[in-house]
């Protein structure tokens, strides 16, 4: 299993996105307890400022300016550590005592100090002029923020790993459960049709879901076990009186009284019947995709140019021309017998119905092979196309059982490939692709 | 020819008890596949011709308890089955031949003779001979009364078969499966076409023709009669 697959997978996907809704409300949550802390702490400093401040202006009404400025002189002597309150008075001339700060001035009252130091203040103007001010520093506020903001972060770092790790491991363990069931859908696409998905045995939803999937299998394999057996039953039961007729003709062929003649031509009727239904179980055959089991690597050139030669004399003798155009090497997973039955039937389709020349090629696009048969004949109108492949549908000059198309089409689907009918302006183009599968 | 037919369809067998009795070989018949399996352990035949589908025990069946007990009288399968996996079990089970129901019986008798004239242990032969014609399949040269023949690919191999099997008859259907590997029919005459061919070449400029046509079964190669 190959790392990007399983950042592709759905479960990854999902795993993801809860992991960005945790994220968000995590933040959320690392926001609303930022701006609380922030809140209370400085309501707190309010609350200390506040009472300082009334105790000092008590302190100024009961005995003056100069008790004032020793009892806050005695406090910053008395509390020296770097948290402590901090005070300032400033006389009307604008000179500053004790805590340096800038100058103030009015409107006093709450004010946020930022120059030389982060402090915030309460101002008065005293009765005398003077201006009192109670201030805390903002530093211990800052970093009662800092502490909040990383501890968050981190958070945040912790939460996304383990999110991620857990996700990796929740879309793995899922993966190899639905990988398990592509396995067998596949294998079983292929014409294996006993194949089964394997079970965990833990009742969970994969499980049921395992379980319900084999029913359905079992179902499947059943319904093509019948399929084949009416189709041998159908063979069994009805080739064999044709068989015996076949041969009471031939017994009887031997017969001087009776009409050669006649009795051959009854043989070929007979063979007919025959042929048909021999092209219809072969088609029933393909189209439950068992074969594909017995799938091998064929040499598609090889078997191109034996076709070619084969079919080459014939051409010649009515008088037409059978071209090898390009083959290139060319292997696929298939039936060689089905192969050569394919493309059999496209060449005497067309020595049968084109015109003086019949075009092969074989030919290697990226992953796909392309075997082309095309002829100058009349070809066939772009509306009738769809119909020919069609069992039963056949041109107007066929002679055939009228399921030598239909059994190239389900040949080629077995192989996983396509059959299109085109214009060769003029004339017929067939071309059958074939997916090219690495070994 | 001493052979035995397992063949449950009556009509079918007296077709071709009937049949062989024309060419002059006495046949054996069971109706079931235990009697057949019976009389195939009992009898020494040249050849089997069994059913598919019999009742009590089925062809394929049969052929197997014969095989693993060592018994390797050549057998031909007559099945109403004509389906590709059908003739692969049907060669897997170790038949030699795989016909599909309905015959001709010249199809039926041609591959019976060939069964019966296969030699046990088949020599590897590098020079085939019929008359003045003389095929050397290591150089893949053929001559004619000392006269070199050129001859394609196709048409080589197709002269291979009928001088293996020379003086035996040989069906369009065996040249198909034998020359071209077709397990199905086509439409066309391909084998006609080829063996005329094949005629122009080898039997055209020559007093004597090599190559007869049997008819209403097949070819065969021999110094005529």
């Amino acid at each position: 299993m190959s790392l990007p697959r399983i950042f592709r997978s759905a479960t990854f996907r999902f795993a993801g996105l809860y992991l960005l809704f945790f994220t968000i409300s995590v933040g959320l949550l690392a926001v609303f307890l930022f701006f609380h802390v922030r809140d209370s702490l400085e309501d707190d400093a309010r609350n200390q400022i506040s009472n300082e401040f009334n105790l000092l202006l008590f302190e100024f009404h009961e005995d003056g300016l100069d008790e004032l400025l020793e009892e806050t002189e005695e406090r910053i002597e008395k509390n020296s550590t770097p948290n402590r309150l901090l005070y300032m008075v400033q006389s009307p001339s604008g000179r500053v005592i004790f805590d340096r700060i800038d100058p103030v001035s009015p409107p006093y009252g709450w004010q946020y100090i930022t120059s030389g130091r982060s402090a915030l203040f309460y101002f008065e103007e005293l009765s005398n002029g003077y201006v009192l001010g109670v201030g805390k520093d903002l530093a211990a506020l800052t970093t009662a923020e800092r502490a909040i903001q990383n501890v968050f972060l981190w958070g945040a770092v912790v939460v996304l790993l383990i999110g991620a790790l857990g996700g990796f491991l929740l879309s793995r363990r899922l993966l190899a459960i639905v990988d398990a069931i592509t396995r067998t859908a596949k294998s079983i696409s292929d014409g294996h049709l006993n194949e089964r998905i394997p079970l965990q045995n833990t009742g969970d939803e994969f499980d049921e879901l395992g379980k319900t999937l084999n029913q359905m299998l079992d179902r499947i394999e059943l319904l093509v076990a019948n399929i084949r057996q009416v189709s041998t039953g159908i063979a069994h039961d009805l080739r064999t009186p044709l068989a015996r007729l076949r041969g009471r003709l031939e017994t009887m062929r031997q017969n001087p009284s009776l009409p050669a003649d006649d009795v051959d031509s009854a043989i070929a009727e007979v063979d007919a019947i025959l042929q048909t239904f021999a092209a219809l179980l072969r088609l029933a055959e393909l189209e439950t995709g068992t074969l594909k089991a017995g799938f091998g690597s064929v040499a598609l050139k090889d078997l191109v140019e034996q076709m070619v030669e084969a079919y080459g004399p014939i051409a010649e003798d009515s008088g037409k021309q059978l071209v090898l155009e390009d083959a290139r090497s060319v292997s696929i997973a298939g039936d060689k017998n089905l192969l050569q039955q394919l493309l059999a039937n496209l060449l005497e389709n067309a020595l049968e119905h084109g015109g003086s020349t019949v075009q092969v090629s074989l030919q290697l696009k990226g992953k796909t092979a392309y075997l082309e048969v095309a002829d100058n004949g009349p070809g066939i109108p772009a509306e009738a196309r769809s119909q020919v492949i069609k069992p039963f549908q056949k041109g107007e000059t066929s002679h055939g059982t009228g399921l030598g198309l239909a059994l190239v089409v389900a040949i080629v689907q077995l192989h996983g490939g396509t059959l299109e009918l085109a214009d060769n302006h003029p004339g017929l183009l067939c071309r059958a692709t074939f997916p090219i599968f690495e070994v | 020819m001493k052979l035995l037919l397992v063949e449950d369809d009556k009509a079918t067998a007296e077709f071709i008890i009937q049949g062989l009795k024309e060419q002059g070989h006495t046949t054996d018949h069971a109706a079931n596949g235990l009697d057949g399996l019976m009389m195939a352990q009992d009898g020494h035949y040249d050849v089997l011709i069994l059913d598919r589908m019999l009742p009590r025990l089925d062809g394929l069946t049969l052929l197997k308890t014969l095989r693993d007990a060592e018994d390797h009288t050549p057998a031909i399968i007559l099945s109403a089955m004509g389906s590709i996996d059908d003739r692969v079990t049907g060669l897997g089970a170790g038949a030699e031949d795989y016909l599909v129901k309905p015959f001709a019986f010249a199809e039926l008798y041609a591959r019976i003779c060939s069964l019966a004239r296969r030699p046990p242990i088949r020599q590897i032969e590098t020079i085939l001979r019929v008359g003045d014609l003389q095929m050397d399949l290591i150089k893949r040269q053929v001559t004619r009364a000392g006269k070199t023949i050129d001859l394609q690919p196709t048409e080589f191999k197709l002269l291979e078969f009928l001088l293996r099997h020379r003086g035996e008859v040989v069906t369009r259907t065996m040249l198909l499966e034998g020359v071209w590997d077709f397990h199905f029919d086509p439409k066309t005459n391909i084998v006609e076409t080829h063996i005329s061919r094949l005629r122009g070449k080898v039997d055209k400029d020559f007093p004597t023709s090599l190559i007869q046509t049997v008819r209403g079964a097949g070819y065969k190669i021999d110094v005529s009669a």
